[in-house]
């Protein structure tokens, strides 16, 4: 930052001297000033900008901190806030996607218009948006009512689904720890069995199926809450469905491929050309010998019926 | 249901270089006739030994001294003879095709050298006429570089013998494997690349090398209620008649290398790289 920047251009303090000093801007007209001018001049009532040739009336209540270096910038966002405030139909207010996209294209228009247009198109704009503001006054504060709900409401269905996976995952600690507390048991309740006389083979069996009875209780109850229904999205159903087909990767032929084949692919095989498979900087890619290996499977009984000699008899010759 | 037979039939290979045995050999007469006649011409019958003797024997000595692995030699094999059905010996001599499809093939298979180094190691050739042959080559492939050879097909069979064949034990499976295995390296040269699928070629050298084993492979395996055991039998065995090739003796080539060179001197053409791209 130069010297320039860092100096109130009013009066003449710089941020060597006081190194908290702030600068504000008025959307009026954009001229930067530092906190105490703004204080000192406009505390007692509006008053004319103190900038040369300026002279255009500020309040003090509409000072604010400059966001964007550019100016440009600045402008053209605070100009956006107040059109979006004003022009608010939502796009289910509209038959058709054209109509809306027109409707966007216009907003754009008038923004452009305000903040980059010449002063004769500005006027113009200005007028346009007043005119709206008028005509519409009851329906720009029914929308607004009404994004502020769809609002509050994704908020409340993101806080519910993450709740929901809180509970899954407390559920599933609490089912590793029961699992892990029933082997001890049923290790505790073979012995005492075998101490009331029991035949050794007929106590395991009666421990191990008591605990496999518990143990399919816990997992059911853990099934349960998983498949339990989150609060579904009823209203925006349609658009959800629509925007779910969109995200379904692609699949080559629509996923309808050959699924039985002629071979049994087998665990382990003897295999030379693997010999590295299991080297760290060989599997940290994401091979495995097994992958490779149905690859070659595949390939192997890929082109068995195809028959070139009678095939290309047929066919139209080359 | 899209078999992975279909897709096999989607790919460049059977759709644009498998062929019938009559359309194979018309394909490699073919070029021969385009030749104006001259007294020096070579007959179709020259051409082919010659063109064989390249593919093998150059072909192995180019990949065995930059150590390139045999699915290079397989490609640049098959590149060699696909150019060969589209031009004559006498319109662009082997000699210079030869680096080119090796060079090229390399490329294709992940086996990239730069042509300095690759021009550096070999005798006569300059980068730029192997560059300038390189679009030709690619142009007459029809821009298909993908070639598909019997060896991963082997590889696949011979882990699945492991499972399905008891009777034999591991390491005489392995032995079979890599007989098969040189029996199709040798092969890549024949023409039962064009006439069947890798997987019959490699049915077919199993079959060559140990022909109990591999029958009672394919009765285990292959026969089911959608698929016809003897057809397929008479299919590999129809490949197998083919797959072992007989190379011409040096004396041989030796004159026909002598009478193409004549050939050449005689038709004022100052060389290959310099002759002008037939366009068609």
């Amino acid at each position: 930052m130069g010297d320039a920047d860092d100096m109130c251009p009013i009066c003449r303090s710089s941020r060597y001297l006081n190194p908290d000093m702030k600068f504000l801007v008025n959307p009026e007209c954009y001229h930067k000033m530092c906190e105490s001018c703004v204080d000192r001049i406009f505390s007692v009532g509006p008053a004319p900008c103190p900038y040369v040739g300026c002279g255009k009336t500020l309040r003090k209540g509409r000072f604010k901190t400059q966001v964007f270096d550019d100016l440009k910038v600045e402008r053209e966002v605070d100009v956006r806030q107040r059109i979006v405030k004003i022009f608010n139909r939502r796009e289910d207010a509209f038959d058709t996607e054209a109509e809306y996209n027109d409707y966007l294209e216009e907003i754009e228009g008038l923004i452009f218009a305000i903040a980059q247009g010449s002063a004769a198109e500005r006027e113009e704009a200005e007028q346009r948006v007043s005119e709206y503001e008028k005509l519409h006054k009851q329906e720009i504060i029914q929308n607004a009512l009404q994004q502020k709900q769809d609002d509050v409401y994704a908020e409340e269905q993101a806080a519910s689904d993450a709740e929901h996976q809180r509970r899954l995952r407390l559920l599933a600690i609490e089912l590793q720890q029961q699992e892990a507390e029933l082997a001890a048991q049923q290790e505790k309740e073979t012995i005492e069995a075998l101490e009331a006389g029991k035949t050794s083979e007929q106590a395991v069996r009666e421990a191990r199926e008591r605990a496999q009875l518990r143990a399919e209780q816990l997992r059911q109850q853990f099934e349960l809450e998983l498949s339990r229904p989150r609060r579904a999205i009823t209203r925006k159903g349609a658009a959800a469905a629509h925007a779910s087909a969109a995200r379904t990767p692609f699949t080559p032929f629509v996923g309808d491929r050959q699924m039985e084949y002629l071979f049994r692919q087998a665990e382990e095989y003897l295999d030379p050309t693997m010999e590295r498979a299991n080297e760290p900087a060989v599997r940290a890619g994401g091979f495995t010998a097994a992958l490779a290996q149905q690859e070659a499977l595949k390939l192997a009984f890929m082109s068995l019926e195809v028959d070139i000699q009678t095939e290309k008899a047929t066919a139209i010759a080359v | 249901m899209v078999t992975d037979a279909d897709l096999y039939r989607r790919s460049s290979q059977y759709q644009k270089w498998s062929f019938t045995k009559d359309q194979l050999a018309e394909l490699l007469a073919k070029p021969n006739r385009n030749v104006p006649p001259h007294e020096l011409a070579l007959t179709v019958q020259e051409e082919q030994q010659l063109i064989l003797y390249y593919a093998a024997e150059q072909v192995k000595s180019v990949c065995q001294q930059f150590k390139l692995p045999s699915q290079v030699r397989a490609t640049a094999i098959s590149f060699f003879r696909k150019f060969y059905m589209r031009y004559s010996v006498m319109e662009y001599h082997p000699k210079l095709i030869l680096p080119t499809c090796v060079f090229f093939a390399a490329k294709a298979e992940n086996a990239f050298m730069s042509i300095t180094t690759f021009c550096d190691s070999l005798a006569k050739t300059e980068p730029s006429q192997i560059l300038d042959l390189e679009f030709l080559l690619f142009k007459t492939l029809e821009f298909t570089a993908t070639v598909h050879n019997g060896l991963r097909p082997l590889h696949g069979f011979f882990l699945d013998m492991q499972t399905v064949l008891d009777t034999f034990d591991r390491t005489e499976l392995c032995s079979i494997h890599d007989k098969a295995k040189s029996l199709i390296v040798d092969s890549f040269v024949s023409d039962v690349c064009f006439l069947y699928t890798p997987t019959q070629i490699a049915l077919a050298a199993l079959m060559e090398v140990n022909e109990l084993a591999a029958t009672q492979y394919m009765a285990q395996s292959m026969d089911g209620p959608n698929t016809s055991l003897d057809r397929l039998l008479t299919l590999i065995h129809g490949c197998r008649q083919q797959l072992v090739v007989n190379l011409p003796s040096q004396e041989e080539v030796k004159g026909i290398s002598k009478k193409l060179s004549r050939y050449y001197k005689d038709t004022g053409s100052e060389g290959p790289a310099t002759k002008k791209q037939r366009t068609n």
